[in-house]
C-alpha cells in the first residue's frame, strides 16, 4: 500500500511540475487565416520595438529560436515575436496545398503586423528574416501600402533572388565537389559531379533534385568555416526543447506536406525590390554557400532604399547559419541598425 | 490474405478459450495520469471488460476517456476504444499489447486572432480540431489479489498514438500513462 501512495505521489508532482513548468514566458496566441492556425510568441523586454522574426525553410520553426544566445541578447532589449508559418514548424491547419503560395504566406506575415500592431501599438516593428525568411520578407515590402507599417528590414542570408542564389550556390558547391573527386573521392562527391552534369538548370528542379543537391551542399558547408558559439549558446536538440516547449512531432511532418506543393527555386523579386525604400540591413556570412554573399550585394543594389539608409555588413566568421556561427558579430550589427532606426525617429 | 490469417488466429483462440471459461469475465474500472511526452500532463479514466480467457493469455475489451495539455501547444480531449491482449503470470504480473480507435478533438492553448470581414482584427472562437484517434500500446499491470487480496491492478503503459488530420497528414505523439484498474465483482 505504500508503494501505491508513493507513486500517487509521483504523478501528482510530476502533473503540478509540468503544469508550473517556465515556458509560459512571454506571450502565446495564435493567427488563423485561410485554414492555417500559426503560433505566435511574444517574448523579451517590454520595449517600443518589436523585431518579427522570419523563419527559413519554407517549412522550419521559429520555437526555438530564442535559445539561441544571439536573440537571447536580444530579448533584453526588445520584443522578439517568433511566429511559425503556415505549414511550417507546430503549426496547424487544414493543409490546403492550394494556400501554399507566396501570396498567401504575405497575407499570413500581414495579420501577424496588424495584430501585433492592435495588441502592443509598438513605435518600431522590424522584420528580421533568415534564408526563405529573406524572400518572405521581401515580398511584403515590395508592396508601399505594407512596408508603410514596418521601419526597417534587415535580410540574413536570404533568397529575394532564388536563381541567382542558386547559380551562386551550385557554382561553390559544384566546384567543390570536382575539386574532391578529382582528389581521388570516388564516393558523395563523384556522386555530386554526376549530378551536376545530369542537372545543370536549377531553374527546373523538382523537390528531389532539390534534396539531392541539399546532401552536397551540407557536406561542403564545413570545409567554409569553424562555428563560434558564445556560452550558453544551444548546439542541437535539448531535453527543454523535447519535453518542455511548444514543439511537437509537427516539425517534422509539417514540411514535408508543405514543400512538395511549394516550389520556390524560380521566384526572383529583383524588379519589386525598387519599392522597398525602408532602412535596410544585408547582413551575411561570408562563407554562407546557400545563400553566397554576392545576394548581400545584389539585395543592397537592388532595393530603393537611399544610400544613407540602408547598410551591407558581411560577417567573416559564419555561413548560412549566420547567427550561431558568429552570434557576437549578429548581434552587434542587429543592434547597431535597430539602435540607428531608435535614434533616427 | 491477411485479414484470412487474423481470422484463422482468432478462430484457434476461441477455440482454444472455450475449455477455460469457468471464470466469471471480470470488468474494470480504471484512472490515471496520462502523459503526453510524459510530462504534458493529463488523465484518463474508462473501463473494460475481459471477454476472453485462455489460460494466461486474455482478450479484454476497454473504453476510455482522457484529456492532457501540452501547454503553449494544445488541449486534448480523447475517447477511444482498445483491443487489449494480455499474459498473465503466475504471481499476478501481467504483459499486454494492443491498438486503439477513437475520436480526439485539439484545441490551441491561446487567443486566436482573424481579421474580420470589416478588415479590423478580432479574436476568434477556438473551436478546435477533430481527428481521428488511432494508436498502439504496450503496457504492464500487477494484479494485486494474488499478493496482497486486494482488487487492485497497477498499471504501466506506453503509447504510440497519432491524430488525423494535421494539416493533412498523420501526426504521431508518445504518451504513457501510469494508473489503477480496480476490479469490479459482478
Amino acid at each position: 500500500m505504500k508503494k501505491l501512495s508513493l507513486a500517487f505521489a509521483v504523478l501528482i508532482l510530476i502533473f503540478f511540475v509540468s503544469c508550473s513548468l517556465s515556458y509560459n514566458e512571454g506571450d502565446y496566441f495564435f493567427i488563423r487565416r485561410a485554414g492555417a492556425e500559426m503560433p505566435v510568441w511574444v517574448r523579451g523586454a517590454e520595449s517600443d520595438t518589436f523585431v518579427i522574426f522570419l523563419h527559413g525553410g519554407p517549412g522550419d520553426t521559429a520555437q526555438y529560436i530564442h535559445e539561441f544566445y544571439a536573440f537571447q541578447e536580444l530579448e533584453k532589449k526588445y520584443s522578439l515575436v517568433y511566429w511559425d508559418q503556415r505549414s511550417s514548424g507546430v503549426s496547424k491547419g487544414d493543409g490546403n496545398s492550394e494556400t501554399f503560395t507566396l501570396d498567401d504566406f504575405v497575407l499570413d506575415l500581414d495579420l501577424l503586423v496588424d495584430v501585433i500592431r492592435e495588441k502592443y501599438q509598438p513605435r518600431n516593428i522590424v522584420l528580421l528574416g533568415i534564408s526563405w525568411g529573406g524572400t518572405l520578407g521581401t515580398a511584403y515590402l515590395a508592396d508601399p501600402l505594407r512596408q508603410e507599417k514596418i521601419t526597417g528590414w534587415i535580410e540574413s542570408g536570404g533568397g529575394h533572388n532564388m536563381v541567382l542564389l542558386m547559380e551562386k550556390s551550385t557554382e561553390i558547391v559544384k566546384g567543390y565537389a570536382e575539386e574532391q573527386a578529382a582528389a581521388g573521392d570516388d564516393g558523395l562527391w563523384q556522386d555530386a559531379v554526376v549530378f551536376f552534369t545530369e542537372n545543370p538548370d536549377p531553374g527546373v528542379w523538382t523537390l528531389e533534385n532539390y534534396r539531392e543537391y541539399t546532401r552536397y551542399l551540407y557536406a561542403a558547408e564545413p570545409y567554409s568555416y569553424t562555428r563560434k558559439p558564445q556560452p550558453g549558446d544551444i548546439q542541437g536538440p535539448t531535453l527543454k526543447l523535447i519535453f518542455l516547449s511548444p514543439m511537437s512531432f509537427a516539425v517534422f511532418f509539417n514540411p514535408g506536406k508543405l514543400l512538395p506543393d511549394f516550389n520556390i527555386l524560380s521566384l526572383d523579386l529583383t524588379e519589386e525590390m525598387d519599392s522597398i525604400t525602408l532602412p535596410a540591413l544585408f547582413l551575411w556570412g561570408k562563407y554562407d554557400i546557400n545563400s553566397p554573399v554576392e545576394l548581400a550585394e545584389h539585395g543592397y543594389n537592388s532595393v530603393g532604399t537611399p544610400p544613407d539608409l540602408k547598410e551591407k555588413i558581411i560577417l567573416e566568421n559564419a555561413g548560412h547559419g549566420i547567427f550561431s556561427d558568429d552570434p557576437a558579430g549578429f548581434l552587434e550589427s542587429c543592434t547597431g541598425f535597430i539602435e540607428g532606426l531608435r535614434q533616427g525617429e | 490474405m491477411k485479414i484470412g490469417y487474423w481470422f484463422f488466429i482468432l478462430l484457434i483462440i476461441l477455440f482454444s478459450a472455450s475449455g477455460f471459461a469457468e471464470e466469471k469475465f471480470p470488468v474494470t474500472v480504471h484512472a490515471g495520469y496520462f502523459g503526453e511526452m510524459g510530462v504534458h500532463p493529463g488523465g484518463t479514466i474508462g473501463a473494460g471488460a475481459e471477454f476472453l480467457k485462455a489460460g494466461r493469455y486474455s482478450m479484454a475489451g476497454e473504453f476510455s476517456v482522457f484529456s492532457y495539455i501540452h501547454p503553449l501547444n494544445h488541449t486534448a480531449f480523447a475517447v477511444r476504444g482498445d483491443w487489449v491482449h494480455r499474459v498473465t503470470g503466475k504471481r499476478g504480473l501481467s504483459g499486454e499489447a494492443g491498438i486503439s480507435l477513437g475520436y480526439m478533438h485539439t484545441w490551441s492553448r491561446g487567443d486566436i486572432y482573424v481579421q474580420a470581414d470589416d478588415g479590423t482584427i478580432a479574436q476568434s472562437t477556438n473551436t478546435g480540431w477533430p481527428h481521428l484517434y488511432t494508436g498502439l500500446f504496450i503496457g504492464t499491470a500487477l494484479d494485486l489479489r494474488r499478493p496482497a487480496a486486494m482488487p487492485l491492478a497497477p498499471y504501466f503503459r506506453t503509447l504510440c498514438f497519432f491524430e488525423y488530420p494535421y494539416n493533412g497528414f498523420l501526426l504521431p505523439h508518445l504518451a504513457f500513462e501510469l494508473g489503477i484498474r480496480i476490479r469490479i465483482p459482478l
